[in-house]
């Protein structure tokens, strides 16, 4: 049978994969960030997943204004690092896993969440760069991806965003689906995004740590709590960007209610961001 | 539950809950809510700048901006503000930050850079600020 057997969570910022790519992590800036992810490597290293089932945003790769799915899954047979704008990662091709995105579908949908599916799907950086800071060297080098991938997006660019609430029990619902996958498959769940930051507008700049702290703090103690904070509240306490939180929630949802953290680490700043990472397993 | 339901037990209704929402991120200073209004805004902007994602489009767009502008039906005000890189004229104008990032992206501005200009700062000056966050 299949297994969520941990989370693991962490900011992502297009110039954390830029530091990695242009070899600068030991850069005096750098440096203290990127020490920070070592313990985090080791987790995962030593959890060995088959499958990582990634929770990002798409920033306008595959998704524009045209067309805006709150909720979306890969069900590709590989991903590749796509091109925002300034060219793709020089990362390897993510391997997918088709037969289990597919068994999350039915599952997800008989749960009553409508998910858009991508038989066609290049990733951004939302993706790849949590994939580099968890599986890539100290320098975030990597020759070959140790696991495969399933891409879940989260419509954090256009207002209305998910519901809080709902981003949790979409998690619970990814939980129930992979309990319910039949082959011996170990699944680590990768929620992404945040911590505080805003890059729109004169307030630009803005993070705030205090909120960070108390959001580490709730994703192991009282979950539920940050499920109660509206989106309006997620915006003035961690910016118009940092609303990305509620990605968090999802991997949040996959866990049991009684979870450990691993390992913490949080650094402010990676560029406008207040960057956040944390590794937990369940009680 | 019914609406009914919901009015006895002085629960906000959903109208009264999304009013409530928007209200407070209308409220923060220098922040332009990214909602179906906005998004209605300045369409052509966003849709020229999520272009840029393709190289061959990057390099139409260097070798006559007008013209490529032209070609998503950028208003003449718009067009402005994409030759002066006017970060937060775009925002204001409807411009998404990750599209319009995308524009930034062409002269390899960084993001620290369109936030000082959005904060109308020097590089050094917006960097302070960020770093300011570090002691807290």
């Amino acid at each position: 049978m299949a297994e969520i057997i941990a989370a693991v969570t962490t900011s992502h910022v297009p110039s954390i994969g830029i530091a990695m790519d242009s070899g600068i992590t030991q850069d005096p800036y750098w440096k203290p960030l990127f020490d920070g992810y070592l313990p985090a490597k080791e987790f995962v290293k030593e959890l060995k997943p088959d499958v990582t089932i990634v929770i990002y945003n798409d920033h306008g790769l595959e998704v524009f204004l045209d067309r805006v799915p709150t909720f979306g899954i890969g069900a590709a047979a590989q991903y590749l690092s796509g091109d925002e704008g300034w060219g793709p990662r020089p990362i390897p091709p993510f391997q997918g896993d088709p037969d289990l995105s597919w068994h999350l579908i039915e599952h997800l949908v008989a749960q009553e969440f409508d998910m858009t599916m991508f038989q066609e799907m290049e990733v951004d950086h939302g993706f790849t760069v949590p994939m580099s800071v968890f599986f890539g060297g100290p320098a975030g080098e990597i020759e070959e991806w140790p696991t495969r991938v399933i891409p879940i997006t989260v419509n954090t660019i256009q207002f209305p965003l998910p519901m809080p609430l709902r981003c949790f029990k979409l998690g619970q619902a990814i939980r129930k689906a992979v309990d319910a996958y039949p082959k011996d498959t170990r699944v680590l769940i990768m929620g992404t995004g945040g911590m505080s930051h805003q890059l729109q507008g004169e307030r630009s700049g803005f993070m705030k740590p205090d909120f960070d702290r108390m959001f580490l703090d709730k994703m192991v103690t009282d979950p539920m709590a940050l499920t109660k904070i509206p989106n309006g509240v997620f915006m003035k306490e961690a910016g118009h960007e940092g609303a990305e939180l509620i990605m968090w929630l999802v991997a949040r949802g996959a866990m049991n209610m009684d979870i450990e953290e691993v390992y913490q680490h949080y650094h402010v700043s990676a560029s406008l961001t207040a960057a956040g990472l944390a590794c937990y397993r369940n009680k | 539950m019914s609406s009914s339901d919901e009015e006895a037990a002085g629960e906000p209704t959903i109208s009264e809950r999304i009013e409530e929402d928007k209200r407070l991120a209308r409220s923060l200073e220098g922040t332009y809510l990214f909602d179906g209004t906005r998004s209605q805004k300045n369409y052509p902007l966003n849709k020229m700048c999520m272009s840029l994602t393709k190289r061959d489009n990057r390099a139409a767009f260097a070798a006559d901006e007008a013209a490529y502008c032209a070609q998503f039906g950028l208003s003449e005000e718009s067009k402005q503000l994409v030759f002066d890189r006017d970060w937060i004229g775009m925002i204001r104008s409807g411009g998404n930050i990750y599209y319009v990032f995308k524009l930034a992206s062409i002269n390899h501005t960084s993001m620290q850079h369109v936030g000082a200009q959005q904060n109308s700062m020097t590089l050094e000056e917006f960097r302070a600020k960020l770093n300011a966050h570090t002691s807290k």
